[in-house]
């Protein structure tokens, strides 16, 4: 057969079956290297993808510490009670104004009244007429507040009357779920019916190791007409959920939706988290960096052990003219297509495990991260090209003579 | 015959060697590194929530009707029951002592200024106890709450005449800081000079913090305090914790014990304080179980994929190895060695890279785990000698099973085929 008809009607046609019989012949290294990629691709997608999950579950956490930013009065009033001074409660549509910005806020209001506390049995034993703080709120709007917060709830249909006693109180006056109590107001001369009593059907007993335990709960209404502070509340708890930016930014909007209040984030709350989540994500990123590098390091040298494998392939590729550039042309192309494949399904099955895992583990349903598929998939096509490059000075030196004849 | 083909082997070869030797040793360093931390992070993140406040609260026992919004407690003085500041450094001889972080006392006193009325809160801003002879403990306001902010400074320890007042006070008065503050109470009246303005975010905004001897003093109640306000660094709630202690049997009250549970520490401040009651703080000591938990879990992860990624490195790098030196394989089969032999010389090989690697792999390991808790804690990690041996068994393991494995499959390819170097 005359010469001139070995050459090919298409070089590139060489290139591309080259390639493909690469993977198709040496299918044990094939399958080495993408294995290899594959669990780094695998790994690197699953700490990635629970990196934002896990993130957005700690931040959760801390609002089990319960409100994290106050709402108070501006004004300092003069007037002889030395508790928080009342303001106006918050209209319904500036509430309402305030919900749209920030759809998952929880706000609670709160009244603060020192009231004379009696026991409608009478019972001689037990001490009359003390003095407690009665707190105006709602019932369900604490204990949403304050998740960790022990409550006894009597297991009857709720009452409008229905009140809630803090612990230690309960314990000192004998209270059980079912009493009832009276509250009255103080004397303070200022016109009030001082013998109006409001009965109250004990329904939960408060149990929290601070100062609520001391303290009586009733429906903030109730309190209101009873200390003739109709429409005011001292404070106005709120929640927002997210990181110290946004909470930091609602404190700002706060201030511009009321302006007659002062909002002031719960410093010990915010900025512990702050601190804590930082930590906990330098951590974990350090950490992951740590691992990542040594599977770069694991893949880089199986890539490298396949190139040396194939010196024979490439000293028969400079035999029949090949330049030591379409050469490693060919082996970038093949890192690629490993690349490629290993990226894909290891992303995959990180991604599967990383969702299993937080399910399983951290309680959260992991929508998937999409902006990991690119920096998993691309990361491992880069290293699969990069260790494949690395043994360049080893194909620039092979000599077909010499490894053709087998040293 | 054997030995000097070992050390023959040992010595050709050599950047093919090293090259094995590095990476058992990066993979023993990372996953030491990681096991290191994994073992403080749990102390350390603690460490680090006990900023969110107390999570115990001493009060004395026979108060029966404490008025107190937020722990301020507005009733009068010599209204109600108060524990002796005497008593207080009884607290730092517990069992659970060096769980306890800090620890604050406070006095509470309405009084009025300028017309307007508030409380004025005695506490110990910085004060260093001396628990015995040889050691002392400081404590305070601000070991309590570091991240209140104070403008200006908090008092120094023998400023008797310091005060702090809240943000909401200060504005509502007009009062900067440097301006003498006339405090007028049922009985007379001070004047204390403004060193900051507080802000918390909480009720203390609205009122004034002073030294406890000077609020004592006025109010008549030397050597008196009404709450002690307790961090201690603690163990999440788990099953045992939540039996009543009365209610334990004595194996499960001797475990329990020996935890740093909330309800522990406190039981063993109860004890230690006469006439005192001590309690959790629900709100604090149950979220930060969760996150102690939740962190841990995150770091064991981190943890185990670190050491699956660890034995993969080196396991491949066994098995490049072996692959390489199939034709020497080959050879030595071909001159008539049992497979025994030709394994015997190869694992020994893998066994003494597995050693040094693992050893200079713990040493390395240990160093970047201490160099890593310093940039992230901003404290220092503890060698744990432990972790050697751990070290030394893992990169051993993993050598011999990474070389076995691929020697398996190299004794049953054909000698002839070896030789060729196929």
């Amino acid at each position: 057969m005359p010469i001139s008809n070995l050459k090919p009607r298409n070089p590139r046609s060489i290139f591309w079956r080259l390639c493909l019989r690469s993977l198709q012949v040496k299918r044990p290294q094939a399958a080495l290297g993408i294995g290899s990629l594959m669990v780094g691709a695998a790994v690197c997608s699953l700490l990635l993808n629970l990196y934002g999950g896990v993130q957005r579950k700690m931040t959760e956490s801390f609002s089990a510490f319960g409100a994290n930013i106050i709402l108070t009065s501006r004004e300092v009033a003069a007037h002889s009670s030395d508790l928080p001074t009342v303001m106006p409660e918050p209209s319904p549509q500036r509430l309402e104004a305030l919900r749209r910005e920030h759809p998952s806020i929880l706000t609670v209001p709160v009244l603060y009244v020192i009231m004379r506390l009696n026991s409608p049995a009478a019972d001689s034993r037990l001490p009359e007429g003390k003095e407690v703080v009665a707190v105006g709120t709602t019932l369900e709007g604490i204990s949403a507040m304050n998740p960790n917060w022990h409550f006894q709830t009597l297991n009857q249909r709720p009452e409008p009357r229905d009140c809630a006693v803090g612990i230690h109180l309960a314990e000192a006056m004998q209270f059980h779920p079912g009493d009832s109590l009276q509250l009255q107001m103080l004397e303070t001369g200022s016109g009030h019916d001082q013998s109006a009593q409001e009965t109250f059907r004990i329904a939960t007993i408060v149990s929290t190791g601070a100062s609520e335990d001391d303290q009586v709960f009733v429906p903030l209404a109730a309190l209101q007409q009873m200390a003739g502070l109709q429409g005011k509340v001292s404070a106005m708890e709120l929640r927002v959920p997210g990181d110290v930016k946004a909470i930091e930014s609602a404190v700002r909007q706060l201030a511009k939706l009321f302006p007659e209040m002062d909002a002031r984030p719960v410093r010990q709350i915010v900025y512990s988290e702050a601190k804590v989540l930082g930590t906990v994500s330098r951590l974990m990123l350090a950490l992951t960096i740590l691992i990542l590098t040594i599977i770069a390091l694991c893949v880089a040298s199986t890539m490298t052990a396949i190139v040396l494998e194939r010196r024979k392939d490439i000293a028969v590729m400079k035999a029949l003219g090949a330049s030591n550039r379409a050469v490693m042309e060919l082996f970038v192309s093949e890192g690629v297509a490993l690349g490629l494949i290993g990226g894909l399904a290891g992303f995959f099955l990180g991604a599967l495990f990383a969702r299993e895992i937080a399910l399983r583990l951290f309680d959260v349903a992991l929508a998937p991260s999409w902006w990991v598929f690119p920096v998993v998939c691309l990361s491992t096509i880069i290293l699969a090209v990069v260790a494949t490059l690395f043994p360049v000075r080893v194909v620039r030196r092979i000599q077909p003579a010499v490894v053709l004849k087998g040293a | 015959m054997i030995r000097r083909i070992i050390s023959q082997s040992l010595l050709r070869r050599r950047e093919r060697k090293l090259l094995s030797l590095m990476a058992v040793t990066l993979g023993i360093a990372v996953a030491t590194a990681v096991a290191t931390i994994a073992i403080d992070v749990g102390d350390k993140v603690n460490h680090e929530l006990r900023s969110v406040g107390a999570n115990i609260i001493v009060t004395p026992a026979a108060d029966g009707f404490p008025i107190s919004i937020g722990g301020v407690d507005f009733r009068p003085a010599g209204a109600g029951a108060y524990l002796e500041e005497s008593s207080l450094p009884a607290m730092k001889r517990i069992f659970w002592r060096n769980s306890i972080v800090a620890f604050a006392p406070f006095v509470y006193l309405p009084v009025q200024a300028q017309n307007r009325h508030f409380v004025l809160i005695g506490t110990w801003f910085e004060k260093t106890l001396s628990i015995s002879p040889t050691e002392s403990f400081r404590t305070g306001i601000r070991q309590l709450h570091p991240t209140w902010k104070v403008e200006g400074n908090w008092p120094a320890a023998d400023d008797a005449d310091g005060c702090v007042v809240g943000s909401q006070l200060a504005q509502a008065l007009g009062l900067k800081i440097g301006q003498k503050l006339p405090i007028q109470t049922k009985t007379g009246f001070r004047e204390f000079k403004i060193r900051g303005i507080l802000e918390s975010g909480g009720i203390e905004d609205q009122e004034a913090l002073a030294p406890l001897e000077s609020v004592q003093e006025m109010a008549g109640l030397r050597g008196k305090v009404r709450r002690v306000e307790v961090s201690a660094v603690t163990k999440p709630e788990d099953a045992l914790a939540r039996i009543p202690p009365a209610r334990m049997t004595p194996d499960q009250f001797e475990r329990w014990s020996c935890s740093n549970y909330a309800s522990t520490v406190a039981y063993q401040i109860q004890q230690a304080i006469p006439g005192s009651s001590a309690r959790p703080v629900y709100r604090v000591s149950e979220t930060e179980g969760k996150i102690l938990n939740r962190v841990g879990l995150l770091i064991s992860l981190l943890a185990a994929a670190a050491l699956i990624t660890a034995a993969l490195a080196v396991s491949s790098m066994m098995l490049a190895n072996v692959l390489e030196r199939r034709s020497e394989i080959g050879l030595f089969r071909a001159l008539g060695a049992a497979d025994a032999r030709v394994a015997t010389i190869f694992l020994t090989e893998a066994s003494l890279v597995g050693l040094a690697g693992g050893a200079l792999g713990y040493l390395l390991g240990s160093m970047l785990a201490e160099k890593l808790a310093r940039a992230i804690f901003g404290s220092p990690i503890g060698i744990h000698w432990v972790l050697l041996p751990a070290a030394l068994a893992l990169a051993l393991a993993v050598t011999l099973i990474g070389s076995a494995l691929p020697l398996r499959r190299g004794f049953k390819m054909s000698t002839a085929m070896a030789l060729r170097g196929e």
